[in-house]
């Protein structure tokens, strides 16, 4: 294949570009302690929640951007940024999807989100951000009869105060780096779950997030705590429309298994990844830490990461119960001009904790993936077992694939595994499928689905399929 | 020599042995057989001393004592060898001084004086020539990049060396060709003597018609379903575990 | 403040001045991360005074007793300017490394001359108690020459802390081959710093083995920048770390160009309240296509308050390249320690067979017999149940 062709093919444009036209009410840009109270005052917040932002925005105030990842951006304006919008017909909100704004369901199905029919035939609950506040939610119902509580965390501010004063930023503090200290003082909304005591959530739930209005950063804060012997599955896809200045992205996630709890946490990020030149795509800066505090709780974190022009994100276990399990599994995809930092913190405290890494790098165009990870063993971890995997493939000779394992061992019966390779998809294998019939890009796709595997048989089902497909899109023109 | 009495083990939370019984009276050479899983290798373990086996009932008495108290060392000084199935490979450590810590650690416990640098080369150029293996295999690293049938050769002349009184062989002729499992067995066969006992544990009855065992018995789901002499294992041979378990 | 300081304000160097300003790294600077600094900036660090010895030696920051040998020649202090900009990479590293730029007290030039074969075995003297030498050592290899370079520590006792810093540049011309050995066996007070730059020119090989027992603190940062086409690196470490001692190796192999080859084997023993840091960074560049690499760390911790930090690091920007990593962390092998036990031999004679063995694996490529040996009889030392294993060596090997 010649250069031109497969300048051709890397050439293609972002397949959920577009605009959806709703009025909004949107503060103007700038960030000082009125504009929190304004937002805080704007969702109805109590007092106590109001002097959380505070704290919080007075910590973010003295601290500096991270510059260690192996990422490269101008310098964020973060007085030129607008710290919350809502869509205007809130109101009471709606009681079904009839009384949701059209305009709306028309870009859900656009992104070919089965809101309506597929996903209550596969019994899923969506609770789907918009912008920055949750607009829709079903089968609240069903999840109430079980006893979960599934909503935004604005709602549950008010339904549950006491168990979000409890558990907000238990697990991410306030100033555990520059960005979660942006997000607690900001934060627009997100979903809040709790699974009581001995429950298993009765259907996999779901979130789309979607960015829609110009300059604004999206702050979206979600908390999971998972009671003794619960189980819950949490899935998180997003995509955003076509920009043409950066959005910043700035989420906190934090998970919280008590004993003998699981929780499974999946994502599928397709931000804005920019223009060839990197120009007007996501800044996907996110926190996601769970707590396994619980002895034999486990969280295990599942991502395809497709979009942003940056991403940096390093969703972390940190292995406090015996036994406890920690497991992280990523695909991240670096093309065009993206810059992708990301992987994962295993912080082994507890007795015979366990943590498995498998990550799956893939580097096209201009694209440059690091994995960076750590897997810390404090003293008396006894018998702590880690395995890390994290392989890396290049197509094209414009790209990087990038590794840097941080391990940190002070306990002798730890044992600790890493492996990694990095190489090019392998000519043989490609020649071999062809002279099979297949055509060149075929080949690589199902040469890529392969190397992606051992992930993609970790997300649920009906997200495998979809993490298939974006891989598909994603890669098309990739042949090199 | 040794007594396995209603011998329960587990690995983890599965059962494996569920009531062994076994006497192997000193000179006899006797042979369990089974299938896959059977527990085979789970009864050399034990009675070797690996830790990941839990003995949950019943005792085995090796010339008056309890053998399960003992460390693995003490079960070697004691005058027990074990031939793994899958030999442990030791790169940075010389297989000759292996053989010779094993050697003089194993006579200082039997009271006899350590053997000389010039004694001990001598005994193990003796054994070399019987299992008919190369002098360079003295100087390489223990089992490392050695093929599977050296691997055993090298076993069997550790247990030459070692000179137990009771040996046993696990699965001593899996992945052997026909003229390293001619030497082996022979190698096996020099060591019988009216003092000493042999057990060998093995899948097929190949390694019986080179080393003709006294006693042969079928392990299945982890007991003793069939004992007899050693054309039990002909007959096992010609049809097969299942026949045996149905009869 | 830097236990430097009154010395830097005295050196007035610009390097000075920068290292003033910047004092030493704190656990801020990544790649200072894991280094206790207490030592150095709680001592009044004073220029040493050097030693009368024999054979050549660095003493005090003073190369002495250069060697007269045919196709060696001692070049004048003319550092040319490709040097230059390596030694200036090499002082903006990080505060400390201004520190040793500034210090610098001697430097010697030497160049190995074409095709010819030359063995040079550098002598490191250990300093008074609260001095310290700083020196840097430039070799040119010419073309197609050899030169094997060995570094070895004197044993000595010095009561309280000193140290001693050497810049090393080698360069290497085309076909041209180094093989170079430091044997670190510093007095348990020493901070050992080394600072080491290799350029590889076409068709050259370099190999470097590191072995660190000694010191109290030691740090080397070692960079290889394979520059020329078919250029090869190999370079492979051990460090044993007991007691509190610190041992801290930042490894970068830079693959310049294409068809070039790297490989870097390390291993950490690290027993007592001894901690380990290893971090081994291999860069590929853009264009650098068809080369290779492969590294492998093994970390063996013997106590409980042993720690290590091992980090492996890949940066590729090229695609048809092969390159691997392996890294792993545990303790003694159960099966290993079980099979050596169920040959008779004791918990402590199997436990030292194994450390043996960890340690040997890189300690038998030593070409050289003389430090070979000298290596393994400390080594055995340094194993708490050595003896078993050190007689075996004596009987049996002819």
């Amino acid at each position: 294949m010649s250069q031109q062709e497969i300048d051709q093919l890397v050439d293609q444009d972002y397949k959920y570009g577009f605009v959806t036209d709703i009025e909004s009410d949107t503060l103007p840009p700038g960030l000082n302690e009125d504009v929190i109270r304004e937002i805080s005052t704007r969702k109805g917040e109590p007092e106590w929640l109001l002097e959380w932002r505070l704290e919080a925005y007075a910590k973010w105030l003295k601290m500096t951007p991270p510059d260690w990842a192996h990422v490269d951006y101008p310098p964020i304006d973060f007085q030129s940024i607008s710290y919350f919008s809502a869509p205007k017909k809130q109101g009471d909100g709606p009681q079904s999807l009839d009384e949701v704004d059209p305009a709306l369901i028309e870009t859900y199905n656009k992104l070919g989100i089965p809101l309506e029919e597929q996903k209550m035939l596969a019994g899923v609950a969506v609770d789907a951000v918009f912008d920055s506040v949750s607009v829709v939610t079903t089968f609240k119902e069903k999840l109430h009869e079980a006893g979960v509580v599934f909503c935004p965390l604005s709602e549950a501010v008010h339904s549950h105060p006491e168990l979000v004063k409890k558990f907000l930023g238990a697990v991410v503090p306030q100033n555990d780096n520059y960005y979660a200290a942006l997000n607690s003082a900001v934060f627009s909304d997100g979903s809040f779950v709790y699974i009581p005591k001995g429950v298993r959530c009765p259907m996999e739930l779901s979130t789309y997030f979607r960015i829609n209005q110009q300059n604004t950063g999206q702050f979206e804060r979600t908390l999971i705590v998972a009671e003794e012997g619960s189980y819950v599955s949490y899935l998180e896809g997003c995509t955003a429309p076509q920009r043409d200045e950066n959005q910043l992205h700035a989420a906190v996630v934090e998970l919280v298994a008590e004993t003998d709890a699981e929780i499974k946490y999946s994502t599928v990020q397709n931000w804005f990844a920019g223009d060839d030149e990197g120009k007007g795509g996501i800044y996907n800066f996110v926190t996601k830490r769970g707590e396994c505090r619980g002895d034999r709780s486990k969280i295990s974190w599942t991502q395809l990461e497709t979009g942003s022009s940056i991403t940096w994100k390093y969703p972390s276990c940190v292995l406090i119960g015996a036994d406890s399990v920690g497991e992280f599994y990523s695909v991240a995809v670096a093309g065009k001009k993206q810059q992708a930092d990301t992987g994962t913190k295993m912080i082994h405290i507890g007795p015979r904790t366990r943590s498995t890494i498998i990550s799956k790098g893939i580097s096209t165009a201009r694209g440059q993936n690091a994995y960076r990870g750590l897997v810390k063993v404090l003293p008396g971890a006894v018998d702590a077992r880690n395995f890390t995997q994290c392989d890396s493939l290049l197509i094209g000779d414009q790209c990087g694939a990038h590794t840097f394992p941080y391990v940190e061992a002070e306990e002798p019966s730890a044992q600790l595994e890493h492996e990694a390779t990095t190489s090019k998809v392998s000519d043989d294998q490609l020649f071999y499928l062809r002279t099979r019939g297949m055509t060149e890009e075929d080949a690589l796709n199902m040469v890529v689905n392969g190397f992606c595997k051992e992930v993609f048989q970790k997300l649920p089902m009906e997200f495998a399929v979809e993490a298939e497909a974006l891989l598909g899109i994603t890669l098309e023109g990739a042949v090199g | 020599m040794l007594s396995i009495r209603n011998l329960h083990a587990r690995v983890g939370d599965k059962p494996i042995l569920k009531g062994i019984n076994l006497e192997i009276k000193t000179g006899e050479i006797h042979a369990i057989m089974g299938p896959n899983g059977s527990g085979k290798s789970t009864l050399s373990s034990v009675l070797a001393g690996r830790d990941e086996y839990e003995v949950t009932d019943g005792e085995v008495i090796y010339q008056g004592q309890n053998l399960l108290e003992l460390e693995p060392e003490e079960r070697a000084w004691a005058g027990v060898f074990l031939s793994f199935q899958y030999p442990v490979e030791i790169p940075g450590v010389k297989n000759i001084y292996l053989l010779k810590a094993a050697v003089n650690a194993v006579r200082e416990h039997r009271g006899q004086p350590e053997l000389k640098a010039g004694e001990f080369l001598k005994l193990v150029r003796e054994k070399l020539k019987v299992m008919q293996m190369d002098e360079a295999f003295l100087h390489r690293n223990v089992n490392e990049g050695f093929s599977g049938g050296e691997k055993k050769r090298n076993e069997i002349l550790q247990m030459q060396l070692l000179e137990p009184t009771l040996a046993l062989l696990d699965e001593t002729d899996s992945g052997l060709d026909v003229d390293a499992l001619r030497i082996v067995g022979e190698g096996i066969n020099q060591m019988r003597s009216p003092d000493r006992s042999v057990l060998l544990v093995t899948h097929y009855q190949r390694l019986l018609d080179v080393v003709k065992p006294d006693f042969v018995h079928v392990l299945a789901q982890g007991e003793i379903k069939l004992s007899g002499d050693h054309t039990l294992a002909q007959r096992l041979e010609r049809e097969g575990y299942e026949g045996i378990e149905a009869a | 403040m830097s236990g430097f300081s009154a010395w830097l304000a005295d050196a007035e160097d610009t390097h000075a001045i920068k290292a003033i300003a910047v004092g030493l790294p704190t656990k801020r600077v990544e790649s200072w991360k894991y280094v206790p600094t207490r030592s150095l900036a709680r001592t009044t660090w004073k220029q040493a005074d050097p030693q009368g010895v024999e054979q050549f030696a660095l003493t005090a920051g003073s190369f002495v007793n250069v060697p007269t040998l045919d196709g060696l020649s001692v070049t004048e202090p003319d550092i040319l300017p490709g040097e230059q900009r390596r030694l200036n990479t090499m002082s903006e590293a990080h505060g400390f490394a201004l520190t040793q730029a500034a210090l610098e007290h001697s430097r010697l030039i030497l160049t190995v001359e074409k095709t010819a074969s030359v063995a040079l075995n550098l002598h490191h003297i250990a300093n008074q108690a609260s001095s310290a030498g700083f020196a840097t050592l430039v070799i040119r290899i010419e073309a197609g020459a050899q030169l094997t370079l060995i570094e070895q520590f004197d044993q000595v006792t010095v009561d309280q802390a000193n140290l001693s810093s050497l810049r090393c540049l080698l360069t290497l011309d085309r076909d041209a081959s180094v093989t170079h050995v430091r044997f670190q066996a510093a007095n348990s007070n020493a901070h050992v710093f080394t600072n080491l730059d290799v350029e590889c020119g076409e068709h050259s090989s370099y190999r470097l083995q590191t072995i660190e027992f000694g010191s109290k603190l030691a740090r080397s940062d070692i960079y290889v920048a394979l520059a020329g086409k078919e250029a090869q690196a190999s370079v492979n470490g051990l460090a044993i770390t007991n007691g509190s001692q610190y041992h801290d190796t930042h490894l970068a192999i830079d693959h310049v160009v294409g068809d070039t080859r790297s490989e870097m084997t390390f291993r950490n023993m690290v027993d007592g309240k001894g901690e380990a840091t290893f971090n081994g960074r291999v860069l590929i560049r853009k264009d650098s296509q068809r080369s290779g690499t492969e590294q492998s760390i093994a970390n063996l911790l013997m106590s409980d308050s042993a720690r290590v930090n091992p980090k492996p690091e890949l940066e590729i920007y090229a695609d048809d390249v092969t390159a691997s990593h392996g890294c792993t962390v545990g303790s003694l092998n159960k099966t290993e320690l079980f099979y050596l036990k169920s040959r008779g031999l004791s918990e402590a004679d199997a436990r030292a067979f194994l450390q043996y063995a960890f340690a040997e694996k890189i300690v038998e490529e030593i070409e050289d017999p003389e430090i070979r040996d000298l290596v393994e009889t400390q080594l055995l030392g340094e194993l708490t149940h050595g003896e078993l294993i050190a007689e075996l060596k004596e009987s049996v090997d002819v």
